[in-house]
Formats: C-alpha cells, sequence, structure tokens
C-alpha cells in the first residue's frame, strides 16, 4: 500500500497562532520571551552609562547632579529591576553554554553539567575580580 | 516502541509520542488529544507532514564525497572518536515533535526546522562526509539556522535527546568562523 | 533560490560576543554602580573626583568601551528577533536597520566620550 499526499482538492485547516500574543501560551515560551527581553534592560543600563560619561563629560555639576538622580528610590528600583533582568541573561546564558560550545578533555566530552558549571564558577570569579577593581 | 516515530500528537499541549505516553501519567485528568501542532490538519487526528518531507532532502542527509575511493579502496574507517562526535546527532526517528514544539516553525513555515538542521550537522560532523560546503546554501540560508532564536523546546521535546537545538546553535558557531575565515584570509580553499 | 547569508554570520558573531560580555560583566556592574555606589559605595563612579582617577588609566577605557559596545550589540540583534516575533516581522529590513543602526551609534558615542573624557 502506498501512502500518497492528500490531492490538491483537500482542504486542510491550520488552527491560527497569534503574532503577538502565541507566547503567553505555554509556560516555557513565556520564560523564553522574558529572557529575550532582558536584553532591553541590559541595553537600558548601557544607555545611562552613556548618559554617565555624557555628564562627566559636561564637569562636576552635571555629573553631580546625575549622581543625584542615582541616589532616587526610583532610580535604585529600576536598578533592582535591571540587575535582576541581568541575572537572568547571565543565569541562561550561563547555562545554555554547554549546548554550543562540546569541550572535550582528554578525548572525552565533558558533561553538560560540568561545562555549565564550569561558566557559571568563571562568572563568579570575574564578578568578584571586578567587585575587587571597583571597590579596592 | 518509540522508534518508528509515527505516532506524535499534541497531548495537554505537549508534543509527545502517544506510544510512550499513558493515561496513568495524567491522572486523574483530563487529558487533551490533539493533532501535532504546527501542520496542516487533514481530519481527525491526521496531519499532512508534506513540509518536512519536503524539507529533508534539501539539507543533503547522505555522505557526500569530493573525491570518491574506488570500492577497491575499501570502506571509509572512522574511530569510536569520531563516530562519538555525530552519534548523538543522528538519533533522529523523524517524529517530528521538534517541528510542532517550535513557535518559530509556527509562525513562520518556510524555516528549514529543528530536525532536518539537526541531520544536516549529524553528516557535517561526520569524519568521512566531504559536503559541508554543499549543504551551506540551504544550510545558512535565512530559512535555515539564522532563523532558529534558541527557543530551545524542541531538545526538550525530543524522545531521542537529539538536541536539535544545540546541533543549530553549534552550526551557527561554524557558519560564524566560516565567515571570519572568508574575510581573514579570503584566498584559501574551503 | 536558497543561499548562504552573508550578513547573518556577522550581526550572530557581535550578538555572541556581547552577550558573553554582558553574562560576565552586566550584573556587577549593575549591582555597584547603580545600586551600591548611589547607596553610599566606594565606586569610581561616586563622584566626578574619582571617576575622573578612574577614567585616568587607558586600560578603563577600553574596558569601558568593550562593556558598553558589545552588549549594544547583543540587544541589537535580539531585540530585532524579538520584534519579529512579535508580529512585525514584515517590517524585517527597518528592524535590522533600526536595531544596528542604534547600536553603531552607541558604539560610536561610547568612543568619542571616551576618548575625549578628560
Amino acid at each position: 500500500m502506498t501512502v500518497n499526499s492528500p490531492p490538491n482538492a483537500t482542504r486542510t485547516y491550520r488552527p491560527v497562532m497569534s503574532p503577538t500574543w502565541w507566547w503567553l501560551r505555554h509556560p516555557a515560551w513565556v520564560q523564553f520571551m522574558l529572557r529575550e527581553l532582558s536584553s532591553v534592560f541590559i541595553a537600558a543600563f548601557l544607555a545611562l552609562y552613556l548618559a554617565r560619561l555624557g555628564a562627566f563629560a559636561s564637569g562636576p555639576a552635571a555629573y553631580a547632579a546625575f549622581q543625584a538622580w542615582h541616589r532616587t528610590p526610583l532610580s535604585i528600583a529600576l536598578h533592582v529591576l535591571i540587575l535582576a533582568f541581568a541575572l537572568l541573561h547571565s543565569t541562561t546564558w550561563f547555562l545554555l553554554t554547554p549546548k554550543i560550545a562540546r569541550v572535550h578533555v582528554a578525548g572525552r566530552s565533558m558533561s553538560e553539567k560540568a561545562v555549565a558549571g564550569g561558566a557559571l564558577t568563571a562568572w563568579a570569579i570575574v564578578s568578584a575580580l571586578v567587585a575587587w577593581w571597583l571597590l579596592g | 516502541m518509540g522508534i518508528c516515530g509515527s505516532c506524535g500528537m499534541n497531548v495537554n499541549g505537549t508534543p509527545r509520542l502517544t506510544c510512550a505516553t499513558f493515561l496513568r501519567e495524567y491522572a486523574p485528568g483530563p487529558i487533551r488529544v490533539e493533532p501535532l501542532a504546527n501542520f496542516p490538519i487533514i481530519r481527525d487526528l491526521v496531519v499532512d507532514i508534506t513540509d518536512f518531507m519536503e524539507k529533508l532532502p534539501r539539507v543533503q542527509p547522505w555522505l557526500v564525497r569530493q573525491d570518491e575511493t574506488p570500492l577497491t579502496g575499501g570502506e571509509y574507517r572512522q574511530t569510536p572518536g569520531e563516530m562519538e562526535r555525530y552519534h548523538q546527532f543522528s538519533l533522529c526517528i523523524n517524529c517530528m515533535l521538534c517541528y510542532a514544539a517550535c513557535p518559530v516553525y509556527g509562525l513562520h513555515p518556510e524555516f528549514i526546522g529543528p530536525a532536518a538542521l539537526a541531520l544536516a550537522h549529524r553528516y557535517n560532523l561526520d569524519s568521512r562526509d566531504q559536503g559541508r560546503a554543499a549543504r551551506q546554501a540551504e544550510v545558512y540560508s535565512e530559512e535555515g539556522i539564522w532563523e532558529c532564536t534558541f527557543v530551545g523546546q524542541c531538545s526538550v521535546v525530543c524522545p531521542k535527546k537529539v538536541d536539535p537545538a544545540g546541533a543549530i546553535q553549534q552550526e551557527k558557531v561554524s557558519a560564524a568562523l566560516d565567515w571570519l575565515k572568508s574575510v581573514v584570509w579570503p584566498w584559501g580553499n574551503r | 533560490m536558497a543561499h548562504a547569508s552573508r550578513s547573518e554570520p556577522f550581526w550572530w558573531s557581535l550578538f555572541a560576543a556581547g552577550g558573553v560580555v554582558a553574562a560576565f560583566l552586566v550584573p556587577i556592574h549593575v549591582l555597584l554602580e547603580g545600586i551600591v555606589g548611589p547607596l553610599g559605595g566606594p565606586t569610581p563612579a561616586a563622584d566626578y573626583d574619582r571617576m575622573h582617577a578612574w577614567l585616568a588609566s587607558p586600560f578603563t577605557r577600553v574596558y569601558l568601551f568593550v562593556l558598553i559596545s558589545l552588549p549594544l550589540f547583543h540587544w541589537a540583534h535580539r531585540f530585532r528577533f524579538t520584534l519579529a516575533d512579535l508580529g512585525l516581522s514584515r517590517f524585517g529590513a527597518w528592524l535590522a536597520v533600526l536595531c544596528y543602526g542604534a547600536a553603531i551609534v552607541g558604539t560610536a558615542l561610547a568612543a568619542w566620550l571616551l576618548i575625549t573624557a578628560p
């Protein structure tokens, strides 16, 4: 018995996938969209950093005003939100690293857990180094 | 069981091989069985898989050689280590659960899709293959690997742990390195 | 007739590099310069004089350039695809121009500010 694809006259039905709201239908897709949107919050922080450099270029008075805004509850709250999304980006990025980088040690591939663990450890070390540089 | 790949359907919203899906997993219920997502529905639970069947050969999922040795030269030999490099990606049973799970394929049906791209990766990694350049036009096209946004659900639902998402990201790295090589020393042969 | 994309590998490479930089460096900078510093911590960005001393080193300037520019390209690529996945895919070319254009402008601005900073 041969299997044929349906003749052209057969109608088929395609359920509609909302181009804008499709991602709300599965928890995994919501997580995905949040992960993608984390880049917006990171970009917001970068824009603020450019503004910081601009304020610095404008002199001590401008810079003091810029820092004063950063002391407001609004700014602190915004940065907490940005930090949350930045952490989301970092954790999802490092947990996905094993998928893209197959590491071979002594002829055998490292397990996904080991690669992710290595990446997360490296992140902790780099963060500590930066903190020491900035605060020290 | 779980090897012919013919019984893929959406169970409670998730693509599953229904031969390996038991009512007791969903007790006390309810349970909702739908046709495999992202494929045109013909009737009841039957979907039209023509699109997938058309896409699979486009990535040339066979050993492509630039120089064929004659039969008297014997087999193309391969060490266990060389086989291990692509083995995982060779386990695909063409069940299309990954296509059902992929929102990109659902939104953009021109996307070549997880299974086809994972299979291309399997051959690109095969030490006996010389066909990566031949596959490029399809695999490295806009409808190929670059359409993928690494949602990752394809790998989550795959019953054989092929990890098509990983395969696609690894091909992106290869493509990026190819591009870099073509820029840094364009006179080098492929 | 399908053909291998010549531009996607380039933008994706910037996305990947920017993603790595952002993953490693952005959280600690947000914490220190966005929260700890303003609340009284001794970070370089806390006041003008500290910032001035910190920026005296060329290493700092190069570091900040990398910190700002590469993650901007990461955002640009990711946001371009996100907007397409939110229903705007028919504006594909415009999205690419807007997103990568913004990243290029931001990068140029970062370079200019860091080169000319006192």
